[in-house]
């Protein structure tokens, strides 16, 4: 077994969820769901970002 | 994953072979030809269903069902099994894959879930290294680098959502011009309902308040819909529902008339005039034009790349590192003066699109009415106005040549805001509809002017949420894409990183002994990976610029190492590196054995070569074992490569003595034997005549060899003497005397193994002829290698002196350094 556990996307999508919770632009809910978009690789299809955003900007309201 | 037995029938050049690594490295050598890439092609085939190399660029007309099988076989035949051992599992499991069904994987379905993710990282073809590749590292343009290698860690992934959530925010961009487009008409609705010429708050809460007042109404603070008839009793005279307002009426035909006002007029003429002296501007000038028009599709190149891609993500056209955006950098600078003409054009199309807008506010509630009092000869007037007026439209909305097409004078351009008749059309319309309609009261008007304003404010408040919503969306895709962004880059950064700082160890391990000071640089800039490296103090430069190939051969399979750990997740073990290394020179390659038996020892190799003393470096550095180095040998269409290794030497021609077929068993002596005795010979350093052609018969390695031996008995047994070490000196001479008599018998058999014997010369004679000479040369084999550990014994030297001769043990271990007079 090499050393590696986790993998490099993950390494960039942690990242990035880390950026994104510190922006402040983005409540846990919404964080959370885009996490498992990432995770699941939907993030691919831009529409299902959308509709993420269009709630979070709900959310807001 | 690693394989512990590999059987192949009937693929690319191969019939039939099985192959034993057992869990441990391999190398399979032998000429071009021979039928070593069938075994690097059979593995991709077991784990992917197909063949990397029957694909890509220049594979038209090949195909895997065609030309993955043997020529002479049909898919069905073609078949590669395999044992494997995976890290999960305690007991190996047995896989196989057919030709004829290539994508299913034959294997006990319990162990299926533990295949799959092996299957998937395989299909990434992480694990096989071939000289392509390297070049691919090594001298290709940073784009391409960061491409294979960002490829190779399996994160194109990440790029494809990189150009999702930039679409993302194009997306948004689009719907945010949009819902500023219905925030101006909502305005011009208003506008056309108070009578203002432009849109301001106060004049709109003054009209309000206005018609509030002669209901006697408190005034508004602010204009909301739902406020606008806030504590208003409607008086019984007010009629709520809708009728003609012959106040209103006036006021929408004021609004349409209000074009034809000499101000009005002269500003259209001129709006109209300036833009057309634009546009042809811009039709005599391609150029300028063509940067126009570009502009956006620019904008939108420079969004979907970053600094330094090397591939336009429009039409994939290959650019060198920066010039892509440099380009487009470029293109945007000349067209700032598109831009101005650009801005300017956008300026005056607004004005016009504004005051269509307007008239469009009013002339459709002018057309119903005039429909109630039919008036067919104006109904049609105003219904050829209104679709005038939508051309006009559409030629605005965005401005282009479109407009200049409407082949209108500045005169006509005026007649298209209003009919030439107008003043008359509408005098007739008015005077109908007062005859048919009562005059509205005040009070009637008042109330119909806030129902209208109500509906107005309504669609203004609606467009001004949605601005705001989608301009919020519009901030969050920027940030999502800008923090993605930023994520990639900081974890490559890291990345990029700990794979220079072990490259640089891994390449200074092979050519450490001249290029101590090796450092590298291996640097992200954008989509783009740059990669330099140190040249003897000189600074660094790129790595195929000064290094020679052999260097280059090196730093690619270095880098690709470094990469190893990040690779294939501790799923595939197996790394398969397929003619890496054919221009790396002996002495380095000698290094590079020791690289891989020391930084790797958890791998299990699988090396191809054309090279036998490459070949012959991987037994005695020991990254293979005796049984782990196969030579592919006498290849025919018929039948495959001839396979043979040391390891099953005696057993193959016991296997022959016993079927009475001695001419098989020579061969086997014979070829066994070179191969033996020229390991033997490299691990001794015997001299041996140079042949241009490179072969050597037994003939000319074996007495080398033995001739060597015998000096290095000889120079310990002095060095003991010397030491005063008795018992070696002892030993060393039973040695000699042992080899001293398996020459002699070996002297006087060793015809019977020469190529110039015959092959039918064996024909006539029987095994007891065989068996003596076969004995004589297997107890000559027996004195070269250790009785513990198998291994060939071998000089070891500091400098150019020799120092021992030992084996890989240490059960053997003579001295060959006498000890210095003092």
């Amino acid at each position: 077994m090499t050393k590696q556990s986790k993998s490099l996307t993950d390494e960039i999508y942690d990242e990035f969820h880390r950026l994104l919770k510190n922006s402040n632009e983005f409540d846990d809910d919404i964080l959370e769901k885009l996490n498992v978009l990432i995770k699941k690789g939907d993030m691919r299809k831009s529409q299902q970002v959308v509709t993420i955003l269009k709630e979070s900007t709900k959310v807001e309201k | 994953m690693k394989i512990i037995e590999l059987e192949i029938y009937n693929m690319r050049g191969i019939r039939d072979i099985l192959l034993a690594p057992k869990e441990q490295n391999l190398v399979v050598w032998g000429p071009n030809g021979s039928g070593k890439s069938g075994v690097v092609d059979a593995v991709d085939f077991l784990l992917t269903g197909k063949i990397t190399r029957l694909t890509g660029e220049g594979s038209k007309g090949v195909s895997l069902n065609k030309h993955g099988p043997h020529i002479d076989c049909k898919p069905e035949e073609a078949i590669v099994r395999a044992k494997i051992k995976l890290p999960n599992l305690s007991e190996p499991i047995e896989i196989k894959r057919c030709m004829g069904n290539p994508s299913r994987l034959e294997c006990d379905k319990a162990v299926l879930h533990h295949l799959e993710p092996i299957m998937a990282l395989a299909k990434q073809g992480q694990h096989v290294l071939t000289r392509r590749e390297i070049l691919r590292y090594i001298t290709s343009e940073g784009g391409s680098r960061a491409q294979e290698i960002q490829s190779l860690l399996n994160i194109s992934e990440v790029e494809d959502i990189r150009k999702s959530l930039v679409k993302v925010q194009n997306d948004f961009g689009k719907e945010f011009q949009s819902a500023k487009m219905n925030l101006d008409k909502a305005k011009s609705s208003i506008n056309a309902t108070i009578q203002n010429t432009s849109f301001s708050d106060e004049a709109l809460l003054i009209a309000i308040n206005k018609s509030r007042a002669v209901f006697g109404a408190f005034p508004l603070i602010h204009s909301t819909s739902s406020d606008l008839k806030n504590s208003i009793k409607l008086p019984t005279a007010v009629k709520s529902e809708r009728s003609v307002n012959t106040t209103l009426f006036q006021n929408d035909i004021d609004n349409l008339r209000s074009i034809l006002l000499g101000k009005n007029q002269d500003e259209i003429a001129t709006y109209d005039k300036e833009l057309k002296v634009l546009l042809e501007t811009l039709k005599l000038n391609p150029e300028l034009q063509k940067a126009v028009s570009q502009q956006q599709l620019v904008m939108l190149g420079k969004n979907l790349i970053v600094e330094d891609d090397t591939i336009c993500p429009l039409c994939d056209a290959p650019w060198s590192i920066g010039e892509l955006s440099k380009h487009l950098n470029a293109k945007l600078v000349s067209s700032q003066t598109a831009e101005k003409y650009q801005s300017q054009i956008q300026n005056l199309s607004d004005k016009l699109r504004n005051r269509i807008n307007f008239i469009l506010s009013s002339l459709p509630k002018v057309i119903a009415i005039t429909e109630t009092v039919e008036l067919d000869a104006e109904l049609v007037a105003l219904r050829d106005w209104k679709v005038n007026l939508s051309i006009l439209s559409s030629a605005l909305s965005p401005v282009t040549e479109k407009y200049l097409e409407l082949h209108c004078t500045s005169d006509s351009i005026c007649s298209l805001f209003a009919p030439v008749d107008l003043l008359e059309i509408s005098n007739k319309i008015l005077n109908t509809v007062r005859s048919k309609f009562p005059e509205a009261t005040p009070e009637q008007t008042a109330w119909d002017l806030l129902t209208k304003l109500e509906e107005n404010l309504k669609v203004l408040e609606s467009a001004k949420a949605e601005l705001q919503i989608v301009s919020r969306l519009n901030q969050k895709a920027h940030i999502l894409l800008d923090k993605f962004q930023q994520a990639r880059d900081s974890t490559l950064q890291n990345l990029y990183d700990e794979i220079r700082s072990k490259f640089e160890d891994l390449y200074k391990e092979i050519h450490g002994s001249d290029e101590s000071d090796f450092e590298a640089r291996l640097e992200p800039r954008g989509a783009s990976l740059d990669l330099e490296v140190s040249f003897y103090g000189r600074g660094k430069h790129p790595p195929h610029a000064l290094h020679s190939e052999g260097h280059q051969d090196s730093m690619g399979l270095c880098l690709y190492l470094a990469l190893a750990e990040n690779l294939t997740k501790g799923l595939i073990e197996l790394v398969i590196l397929d003619d890496v290394v054919m221009s790396v020179d002996s002495e380095h390659r000698r290094e590079l054995c020791k690289l891989l038996t020391k930084n790797f020892p958890h791998r299990q190799f699988f090396i191809t070569t054309h090279d036998k003393t490459w070949a012959t470096q991987l037994k005695t550095e020991k990254v293979v074992n005796s049984k782990g180095s196969i030579e592919f040998s006498n290849w025919s269409v018929e039948t495959g490569p001839q396979i043979g290794n040391e390891s099953g030497l005696w057993e193959k021609i016991e296997k022959d003595l016993a079927n009475n077929d001695i001419p098989s068993a020579a061969a086997k002596l014979r070829r066994g034997s070179e191969q033996f005795f020229s390991e033997v010979c490299d691990a001794l350093h015997a001299s041996v005549r140079y042949k241009l052609n490179g072969r050597w018969e037994l003939g000319d390695l074996m007495p080398a060899a033995i001739s060597k031996y015998k000096t290095h008995l000889k120079s310990a047994k002095v060095a003991a003497q010397t030491w005063g070490n008795q018992d070696d000196v002892k030993s060393l001479s039973e040695t000699e005397s042992v080899l001293g008599q398996i020459t002699a018998r070996t002297d006087s058999e060793n015809w019977a193994v020469n190529a110039s014997v015959h092959y039918n010369n064996w024909a006539n004679l029987g095994t007891k002829d065989f068996r003596p000479v076969l004995e004589a040369i297997q107890d000559l084999h027996g004195a070269f290698i250790c009785s513990s550990c198998h291994n060939v014994l071998y000089v070891t030297t500091v400098g150019v002196n020799l120092d021992s001769l030992k084996c890989g043990c240490g059960k053997v271990n003579w001295n060959l350094k006498t000890k210095p007079k003092t």
